[in-house]
């Protein structure tokens, strides 16, 4: 008995040390609670302790050590989610092959990138950091929790979040390969082909792994990380999410995922995904899609901005993205969009940034509504978050406040260069690409824009 | 007939002659293999001062350290007239002897990027730096005048140039200078310029894949000696053979890690397989101080320091209130990089000193800062001596002045880390090199004819495939050397510098690192100057050359 006491103790208190990320408690009192999945709760307080949702009711007494946030007059939804950008990485695109399954932008996550912060602002406490659309199959991507202010990347991992993938269909990849290095793909032919030919190698590898695993073959076959990976899509273990503008490639890709028994798929921009919102539902397909944002290149000239309430109306699970460090901060304001293009209901416009979101990064157990038990990732609001008038006060991750708009300091940077050149500040506003192709185009030696 | 090849003979001994002439006197080994350092205040170790003692070489040993000793009768004795004696220093990984490959960049043949050969791909784990060491390769002898008598050498490259060796600083061919070959295995996040793996997370995916290939080829080699029959003959294969003691953990990983966030991610990728780890030419230690103590890890600090602001820029004339609390956080800043090695010393994280991105002639003005901001001539010392023997596995030969060790001691005028102290003696196993005391040259030496004129602030504008971009170049004297920082107009905040910068008659080259979306590109800049005007190219690996131009805005105020 002893014993097992003694080990308990020390997973418990290992766990404590390195497992975990820290965590809070705070009280938030006389809200308007935006819960997204049980309705509005007017004049109501929600308790996080040590980082979980642990009552929502009116009149919850403070205990006395508990920070408290008056939020009367205030709208208190659940943190909002990003399922498609590139913020708090080092890296977009390994551009290189049309297959780089095995490389991980988790593996070069950025604690110190300020436009972490920047989307707290904007009340996103999660993000979706994908690898770019150069390659066909890309990187593996993290999902992350906007911890502001912790330095160890392994503090940013939303742990035990499902494992993603980013897939390209279109213009980028045949850009890069078919035209920039001459090689397959040259064509939407030829995407189709790059697809089936992964899939194949990973099949077979899984084989060969199985016959030597099960001691049938007494030698390791040779390992292969870009196959086990391609063999991890197959299995389900890694989720798709697939950068895609046509109608013709989203069926295709859907054709090829059902020949390999692979069941699950985010369409990611998904522009012409209204022309085929059935089957996109039929197969149980995600979408996640822009606003109204298209015409940045050929494949995107055939959009609606009544997409996504299209998407929505026909039971297809669909959130808006940014793709953007600047978009994340105004995510609420892309979902109201869905209002005037598609007439949403305000619950319907807020589960494109919320809930959805959690549903296509698989995180809906955990986060994406305000319920009991659910992680403390919370927005508050000035004026309803679908008014053009909303302004985020604060916003609260694991039960840590984490922007706080009246007492943050004006220089919250963490990582500053000694050598810099003051003033450092200086960002170009100009914003007609999406970022899926960072890095691709220095490494092209071309100009950007 | 021996009249007839007198002639030659006396040619054959002129040439001898000549040839013994040229010989560094300095170095050649003493007759009796004895030197006896005579009154010297003996710095034992860190935490040790003897007092005045007197120390006996024999053989390149240390033979006797104690005090008021008698010079045996055959013994070269050395007056320390109460010089300070130190053990000699440790460089703990640099690129010390291996000369920068002056091969000229080209568009690398490759057929498919995503598949190019490893030598390409940067991925060559089986070259020894052994092999790569030119033995009088100027750097050795500057290291060595700076106090330096072994270095841990890793070879230049990009993700895995290869293996370091640990040599002394002395001998006649490299292969004399060994004394651990295929020490360590060195690895950078240094991506291949236009080819697989180029970015970061390509590096680090390659490294995962080269562990395991590694593992399971070694598993299947063991498997095939046990029992060959009837089994496939596992092929033989260089790369991963070399990987095979890694993935025993028989050889440490070092790894070049200038950031905290490398830092992170250098431990990140080792923690599921327990290699040993070194962390190599730290410049920034941040927020992961917790991460190294928590994982007992060895850090070296990179000697190169930021630079501090200018004196007279500050504040006075400063009204801008966000501008002043800017510069009070980058000063905060410069402050925290500066007092890493005192809070290192404090949390009792053992670290020394590597020189891959920094010069060792730096290194005493560079120490003397860290000291400044709280670090112990203690600890200063430790990190030169007998922290960087023990991380080397070398401590039971070198590090400090103890009977037994190699006689790799250094002679100070005065302790060595004030700032008036100057080197004397360096002796490396018993080899003895005097340092003469240098007379300071006159600024802006004759490098070339001209140099003067590219002093000042310059315009340039490169054609990018009819694109032109444009900005400006700042070329400055640097002590005898030139400096050149540009700042791009596309991106007004960011500061960079010209290296490798070279000049002669008219012609300026060098060598800008550009960071292209998370992978580090090398272009090569050469301008032609003449009046107040320069032509010129830039040429990236894998790239045609690109047109430059420019012209002089304005000179120094004389």
């Amino acid at each position: 008995m002893l014993k097992i006491t003694k080990i308990a103790l020390s997973i418990l208190f290992s766990t404590c040390l390195f497992g975990q990320s820290e965590t809070g408690d705070v009280l938030i009192k006389n809200g308007t609670l935006l819960t997204i999945t049980q309705g509005d709760k007017e004049n109501t307080d929600i308790l996080i302790r040590n980082g979980k949702i642990a009552r929502i009711q009116k009149d919850i007494q403070p205990t006395n050590d508990i920070k408290v946030i008056d939020a009367t007059g205030m709208f208190v939804m659940p943190g909002i989610i990003d399922a498609h950008s590139h913020i708090g990485i080092d890296a977009v695109n390994e551009a290189t092959n049309p297959v780089t399954a095995e490389v991980w932008v988790g593996d070069a996550l950025d604690p110190y990138d300020i436009n972490i912060y920047r989307a707290l602002a904007g009340g996103v406490t999660i993000s979706h950091a994908m690898h770019g659309s150069a390659n066909a199959i890309g990187g593996q991507c993290e999902t992350i929790k906007h911890r502001w202010g912790v330095e160890d990347p392994e503090q940013m991992r939303m742990k035990d979040a499902p494992k993603t993938i980013k897939f390209a269909l279109g213009e980028n990849p045949i850009r890069v390969h078919g035209e920039g290095s001459r090689i397959v793909p040259n064509t939407r032919m030829g995407m189709e082909q790059v697809f089936r030919n992964a899939f194949e190698d990973g099949k077979k590898y899984a084989a060969e792994w199985d016959q030597y695993s099960k001691g049938l073959s007494k030698m390791a076959p040779e390992y292969n990380i870009r196959k086990e990976t391609l063999a991890g899509i197959l299995s389900g273990e890694i989720m798709i999410h697939c950068h895609s503008y046509r109608a013709d490639e989203i069926l295709m890709l859907m054709n090829v995922l059902e020949d390999y028994g692979v069941n699950k798929i985010c369409f990611q921009h998904v522009n012409e995904g209204f022309k085929v919102a059935p089957e996109l539902a039929k197969f149980g397909a995600y979408a996640s899609v822009f606003s109204d944002w298209w015409a940045y290149k050929f494949e995107v000239y055939y959009s609606t901005a009544y997409n996504a309430a299209i998407l929505s109306k026909n039971g297809v699970v669909t959130s808006i993205n940014s793709d953007s460090r600047e978009l994340i901060r105004h995510l609420f304001h892309e979902a109201a969009k869905t209002q005037k293009y598609g007439n949403l209901s305000d619950n319907d416009a807020l589960k494109l940034i919320t809930f959805n979101p959690a549903i296509q990064l698989g995180i809906d157990d955990r986060v994406g509504s305000l319920e009991k038990n659910k992680e403390g990732d919370v927005a508050i609001f000035k004026n309803h978050p679908l008014s053009i008038y909303a302004i985020p006060q604060y916003t609260i991750v694991d039960g840590i406040i984490r922007f706080d708009i009246n007492n943050d300091n004006a220089d919250m940077r963490i990582d500053i260069d000694p050598e810099e050149i003051i003033p450092s500040f200086f960002e170009s506003s100009t914003h007609n690409h999406d970022n899926c192709m960072e890095g691709v185009s220095e490494f092209l030696f071309e100009h950007k824009h | 007939m021996k009249i007839k090849f007198f002639p030659i003979a006396v040619f054959m001994l002129l040439i001898m002659n000549k040839s013994q002439a040229q010989i560094d006197y300095n170095n050649v080994p003493e007759v009796t293999q004895k030197i006896f350092i005579n009154d010297a205040n003996i710095q034992k170790n860190p935490s040790t001062n003897l007092g005045i003692g007197d120390i006996l070489i024999e053989d390149g040993l240390i033979k006797q350290v104690g005090v008021q000793l008698t010079p045996p009768i055959d013994a070269k004795i050395i007056e320390a007239d109460s010089a300070y004696a130190y053990a000699a220093f440790i460089d703990a990984m640099s690129h010390i002897g291996i000369p920068k490959s002056d091969e000229k960049r080209k568009r690398p043949d490759v057929k498919f990027k995503g598949f190019p050969p490893n030598k390409v791909a940067g991925i060559t784990p089986q070259l020894k730096a052994s092999s790569f060491i030119e033995h009088d390769d100027a750097s050795i002898k500057s290291l060595r005048e700076s106090g330096f008598a072994i270095a841990h050498v890793v070879p230049r490259g990009k993700m895995l140039p290869g293996q370091g060796s640990v040599i002394s600083l002395s001998g006649s061919s490299s292969q004399d200078m060994i004394i651990k070959d295929n020490y360590s295995m060195f690895l950078q996040f240094t991506g291949a310029s236009g080819v697989y793996p180029n970015t970061i997370i390509g590096v680090m995916a390659k490294w995962k894949d080269l562990y395991y290939k590694a593992h399971y080829h070694n598993k299947n080699l063991q498997s095939y000696k046990i029992n060959s029959s009837g089994i496939k003959r596992p092929k033989e294969d260089k790369v991963l053979n070399a990987l095979i003691p890694v993935t025993e953990k028989s050889m440490p990983v070092f790894m070049k890690t200038n950031k905290a966030k490398d830092i992170f991610r250098a431990i990140a990728l080792q923690e599921s397989t327990g290699y040993p780890l070194v962390l190599g030419d730290v410049k920034q230690i941040g927020g992961a101080e917790n991460k190294l103590k928590e994982k007992n890890l060895t850090v070296l600090l990179s000697v190169g320091l930021p630079k501090a602001e200018k004196e007279e820029k500050k504040d006075s004339t400063i009204t801008d209130e966000s501008k002043k609390a800017l510069m009070k956080r980058k000063k905060e800043s410069y402050t925290a990089y500066l007092s890493q090695a005192a809070q290192l010393e404090k949390a009792g994280i053992p670290f020394a000193f590597s020189f891959l991105s920094s010069k060792p002639k730096d290194l005493k003005t560079n120490i003397q800062k860290l000291i400044k901001h709280g670090l112990s001539t203690e600890a200063s010392l430790a990190a030169l001596t007998t922290n960087p023997a023990k991380i080397l596995g070398i401590d039971k030969i070198a590090g400090t002045i103890d009977k037994g060790k190699l006689a790799n001691i250094i002679l100070t005028d005065n302790p060595y880390f004030e700032k008036k102290s100057r080197i004397k003696y360096v002796f490396v196993e018993g080899q003895m090199t005097e340092i003469k005391e240098v007379k300071k040259k006159k600024k802006g030496g004759a490098r070339g004819k001209g140099k003067e004129n590219l002093i000042g602030k310059w315009t340039y504008s490169v054609d990018v495939f009819g694109t032109q971009q444009t900005g400006n170049l700042t070329i400055s004297e640097d002590g005898d050397d030139l400096k050149i920082e540009f700042i791009a107009d596309s991106n007004p905040d960011e500061i960079s510098e010209g290296r490798d910068i070279t000049y002669e008659d008219g012609n300026l080259t060098y060598v800008v690192t550009v960071d292209g979306g998370g992978q580090e590109m090398d272009i090569e800049i050469s301008l032609d100057f003449e009046g107040d005007q320069f032509t010129g190219t830039a040429s990236m690996e894998g790239m045609e050359s690109l047109p430059m131009e420019g012209n002089k805005i304005s000179s120094p105020e004389k």
